[in-house]
């Protein structure tokens, strides 16, 4: 209710006839909507959101498992030309053609549907992990960078000794523990990136409590969750929000990495690492098409999300909006 | 100040307590052993008599306090995988070209990446940025193992320009530590574009220029001191992982770093390689934070630590 007070009086004024062209009726917008518009002025940020896009279609659309799961039957193939681990009899390491887009693997089986299924797999973990990971780190970091003292004290710990693992390792570890599969991958990767996101979410909000519109809001009487919501938070997000968008091509890499040395994603589910790792870069000289569609993959989803990222960090600094 | 690196300090002991036991857990808990998954299969009765010498039938706790008894010392015990060397010595031996390798990347790194970063941000929207954008996402989007190849077929195979692989002088360097360093230029370059454009729009900035300053003071004494603390947070760990170590670089350009350690050891269940790895790790990720939180406080007077 405050926050519609100024507005209310530019009303009366207007209505009162009183310098009417001095008091100018701004209309009413949140921050977001200001976000969208400057996002959608920023090129390469949209450039960025279309190829997320695409590669999300893709990666929901490969089959029709979706509508297949309501229907009750077995998912067929859509954007993908067959299923992922359909091996054609002959045709093994071909390379790109009119029936094969992308050739073939090694096996025999379409590159070009096991590119598409990839997508699937790479997303769903670098996003998922991603947002296990800011469910962990967010709060975590919030509480340890406003509260200080203590509870920092342990929350810092707990990073530190979690951090103090060495990544690679730990996912080794926690890989060879659970045994490689989807899941597990997933877990390991949230495991392990949510220190992160904490450790800038703390920083951030132990620089922004000592601010004068925090102790300003707080002399007021404003709540703490208020303050949370209306300052700490839009004020802390740009970084984080870069910060978790370029986590999921993070995670993409390192569930990449881990496929790689075949601990990762099992055969023959495809991902896009343990496509590279296996067979691509073995045979690079020659079959090229199993190392360049996957890497170009990598390099598409990287860019996309990096891109993104950045715009979201423009778009969403509410400071930006002096500028207009 | 003192006494808060102290109180750091004693934190680290605690943080390397827990950890080894964490680790000691987690690496006993993981299926298999370090005589299991050989060429030639051992046989169950010589692995029991290889787990008797090595201590590895006694329970977990006994082995543990034999393990930190031998690091007081600084005595890290035996690699299982190459019975005939310390885990002392196997680092000593392989980390100084890791170092070497990471130390030369990171240079680079920091060189290239912070000034693209500003004058991305100083350009704000205009092709000066895209293009700086454009350049460090070129870095970030490919996994540098790939570079590594492409980088061999371009300039060794294809050009013959330099060596495919090697560790024998500067010629050797240039493709690894360009493979090895175009990550984190990306990263670099990223986040000292967010922090200074972060920074560049703050009131003080806006007063220093009303008060007439000049441009570079503008820039370095006001805005760049100002977006470093953000930065700080991000660069502090990258210094770490860059001076232990890549397996894909060192296995794709041969270098006979330590690298290839941090996924064999885990490989090979090579316990005392294992948690003597984590335990160099940690001390180094401990020290850059403190450092870090230390340069928190002399860049920005407001950060206190009570």
């Amino acid at each position: 209710m405050a926050m519609d007070k100024p507005a209310d009086n530019a009303v009366d004024v207007v209505l009162g006839g009183e310098a009417t062209d001095t008091v100018p009726l701004r209309q009413k917008r949140s921050i977001y909507r200001d976000a969208v518009r400057r996002f959608a002025r920023n090129r390469l940020a949209v450039v960025g959101l279309i190829l997320v896009l695409i590669l999300t279609t893709l990666a929901l659309f490969a089959d029709d498992g979706i509508f297949a799961f309501f229907l009750g039957r077995e998912p067929q193939p859509l954007l993908a030309h067959t299923p992922y681990d359909k091996i054609f009899y002959g045709p093994a390491g071909a390379f790109p053609s009119l029936d094969y887009w992308m050739g073939t693997d090694l096996n025999g089986r379409d590159l070009f549907s096991r590119i598409i299924f990839g997508a699937r797999i790479s997303l769903s973990i670098g996003f998922l992990a991603q947002l296990i990971a800011l469910g962990i780190g967010l709060p975590l970091g919030g509480i340890a960078g406003w509260k200080g003292g203590k509870i920092d004290f342990f929350v810092m710990r707990l990073v530190d000794v979690m951090s103090a693992m060495p990544t690679l390792l730990l996912a080794f570890l926690i890989m060879a523990r659970l045994g490689a599969g989807y899941w597990n991958v997933m877990l390991a990767i949230a495991i392990t990136s949510w220190l992160e996101i904490c450790r800038l979410t703390r920083a951030q909000f132990l620089m922004l409590r000592e601010k004068e519109f925090i102790e300003a809001s707080r002399s007021i009487g404003v709540g703490t969750l208020r303050i949370f919501r209306l300052h700490l938070l839009p004020n802390a997000l740009a970084p984080i929000i870069v910060s978790v968008t370029l986590g999921i091509p993070k995670a993409i890499f390192t569930e990449a990495s881990l496929s790689f040395l075949g601990v990762g994603i099992n055969p023959p589910m495809p991902s896009w690492g343990q496509m590279l790792g296996r067979d691509g870069i073995a045979n690079m000289t020659f079959y090229w098409h199993l190392a360049l569609f996957p890497a170009l993959m990598i390099a598409f989803t990287m860019l996309g999300f990096t891109l993104m990222g950045d715009g979201l960090r423009d778009a969403l600094d509410p400071r930006m909006l002096k500028d207009k | 100040m003192g006494r808060f690196i102290l109180m750091r300090l004693v934190g680290l002991v605690f943080v390397l307590l827990v950890l080894s036991m964490m680790t000691f857990g987690l690496m006993h808990g993981v299926p298999g052993g370090p005589w299991h998954y050989g060429q030639r299969p051992f046989s169950e009765d010589q692995i029991a008599a290889l787990k008797t010498r090595y201590g590895l039938d006694r329970p977990l706790w006994e082995q543990y306090v034999t393990w930190l008894s031998g690091v007081v010392r600084f005595d890290f015990g035996k690699s299982f995988d190459h019975p005939d060397e310390t885990v002392m010595g196997l680092v000593g031996r392989t980390w100084p070209v890791t170092l070497h390798l990471g130390l030369m990347a990171l240079a680079v790194a920091f060189g290239i990446g912070i000034p693209l970063g500003i004058i991305a941000a100083l350009k704000q929207n205009t092709w000066v940025d895209y293009l700086a954008t454009l350049l460090s996402v070129l870095g970030f989007v490919t996994p540098h193992f790939v570079w590594g190849i492409v980088f061999i077929l371009v300039f060794a195979l294809a050009l013959n320009w330099l060596p495919t692989g090697g560790w024998e002088g500067p010629r050797y360097w240039i493709l690894p530590v360009t493979a090895y360093a175009l990550a984190p230029i990306a990263t670099i370059a990223r986040y000292t574009r967010a922090s200074v454009v972060d920074a560049i729009r703050a009131d003080y900035v806006r007063t220093a220029r009303a008060k007439g300053l000049g441009e570079r003071s503008v820039i370095f004494r006001h805005v760049m001191r100002n977006a470093m603390i953000p930065m700080l947070t991000v660069f502090g760990p990258i210094i770490p992982d860059m001076i232990t170590g890549s397996i894909f670089i060192e296995a794709i350009f041969r270098i006979p770093g330590l690298g290839k350690f941090w996924v064999t050891s885990t490989f090979e269940r090579d316990y005392p390689m294992i948690i003597g790895l984590t335990m160099l790790w940690a001390v180094l990720i401990a020290v850059t934070y403190l450092i870090t939180d230390i340069f928190y406080v002399m860049v920005d007077p407001r950060v206190h630590y009570n």
